[in-house]
């Protein structure tokens, strides 16, 4: 969990993987793999999953040059892999230009890798996300998913506070509405919503019980 | 029956967070425990942090890499029967080896399938007399027999070397696809030796090599800058 991460900790330990510690480097890895593959499953394919999810630490590591003591790693990991999801889908697309505020996911071509959530429910609002332009869905994510504040989800994307704000609002009404499209009955759409709270709370009790290990 | 609505902004709050926050599954899970070994050479067993590994050349373990040896032949027969494919199309008056030559080429005798059978059977030496082939289907299959002849041999740096040239010799017939999964095997075995710094950095030398000629540059760029630090004094071969 991100409340638990001291940043200071996470930055002596980018230093000692950079000077050849490969036990601090495994650390830090596993102090963030889920967050970067959280981040990037709902957006790539199985094949590319991997790369990416390795690409980011690798790059996180040689480019500690510019990594900035005001910004937390967390915030400078998500500012990696924000960047090489752009380049993987300009890569992929063969394209210059990929206009992440008007592309989804879906609209680039790439399918989910499995269906994340293994409630009916929460596979509904992921295939949503999934289809919402690419920066409102990463906007969402982080802000929601990674507990990122607003001007720490404006360092990693490079806008301003503002525009994350109003960013976010714009996301959350896309994504009401392609929720209630998806939504393949009123009932599946209702218990969308009745439940969540249920989930929230056996989903803290399972975090609970597995962060000690980690 | 339940009205058709759509959710409340604020219950779409509640509901992102919920689903964020899920422990591994079986498939993140093994990529975590994947990822570790590959970047860090921890053991499939290992939790937590543990001491770092120091870069010291350690004789690879036959039973470890005992079943990359058939994979690597394979891979290297298709290589060779793709290329060939490709020389039957392109040099029809060319005298070219058959498919059953190619998988006849014998440790013992490589080069009883060859032209010029002026260079040594076995030993360190095959492999560099392979590559100085003239001829280019003569080459791959001097580098074939040259591969096998490697894995016949238990000594560690000339299996390496053979895997090396393996994968050069499958860009060179524009498979590197091929190449990285020919070093991917060997490197996935490699990995899990915690004192094989050289041999990771010089298979991920290759490794970056065939993302160069994939055209994955950031990718080739993370695998060499990784090679580097592994054997920083190593110059990119």
């Amino acid at each position: 969990m991100p409340s638990v991460i001291d940043g200071r900790d996470d930055v002596e330990l980018l230093e000692r993987w950079r000077d050849g510690d490969l036990g601090a480097g495994d650390q830090l890895f596993n102090r963030h793999f889920s967050s970067v593959h959280r981040f990037f499953r709902n957006k790539v394919n199985e094949g590319a999953l991997e790369d990416l999810v390795q690409q980011t630490f690798m790059a996180s590591v040689e480019g500690r040059e510019r990594f900035r003591s005001d910004s937390t790693f967390r915030t400078y990991l998500f500012g990696v892999a924000h960047n090489l999801l752009r380049d993987h889908y300009r890569r992929q697309r063969k394209v210059e230009v990929l206009d992440f505020a008007e592309a989804s996911v879906e609209d680039v071509g790439f399918g989910p890798n499995t269906l994340l959530g293994r409630q009916q429910e929460q596979r509904l609002l992921l295939e949503a996300l999934r289809r919402i332009p690419i920066e409102c869905q990463v906007v969402l994510e982080l802000y929601y998913w990674e507990e990122l504040s607003a001007s720490q989800t404006a360092a990693v994307l490079g806008i301003p506070e503002g525009t994350v704000r109003g960013r976010v609002r714009k996301a959350k009404t896309l994504l009401k509405k392609k929720l209630t499209v998806l939504a393949r009955s009123p009932c599946d759409l209702e218990s969308t919503v009745q439940n969540l709270e249920g989930w929230a709370a056996s989903l803290r009790e399972a975090l609970a019980a597995s962060t000690p290990s980690r | 029956m339940t009205s058709h609505r759509s959710p409340p902004a604020s219950d779409l709050g509640a509901q992102l967070r919920a689903t964020a926050h899920e422990p591994d599954d079986d498939a993140a899970s093994a990529l975590r425990a994947r990822l570790r070994r590959k970047m860090f050479g921890r053991s499939r067993s290992a939790e937590g942090p543990e001491a770092p590994a120091e870069p010291q050349i350690e004789p690879l373990p036959l039973p470890l890499l005992g079943w990359v040896v058939p994979a690597v032949a394979v891979v290297a027969l298709l290589g060779m029967s793709l290329w060939l494919h490709r020389t039957r199309t392109e040099r029809a008056p060319a005298p070219v080896p058959t498919r059953a030559a190619v998988a006849l080429a014998s440790v013992s005798a490589p080069q009883a399938e060859l032209d010029e059978p002026r260079r040594p059977n076995s030993g360190p030496g095959l492999l560099d007399a392979a590559r100085l082939e003239g001829d280019p289907v003569a080459r791959s299959l001097a580098i074939s027999a040259a591969v096998q002849a490697a894995w016949a041999d238990p000594s560690a740096p000339r299996r390496l070397d053979a895997t090396v040239a393996l994968a050069d010799r499958m860009r060179e017939l524009g498979e590197p696809s091929q190449a990285l999964t020919v070093v991917r095997t060997v490197l996935d075995d490699v990995e899990l030796l915690p004192r094989a710094a050289p041999a990771r950095a010089a298979l991920l030398q290759s490794m970056a090599e065939a993302y160069d000629d994939l055209g994955r540059e950031s990718a080739a760029a993370a695998v060499r800058a990784e090679a580097s630090r592994l054997a920083p004094t190593n110059e990119s071969r």
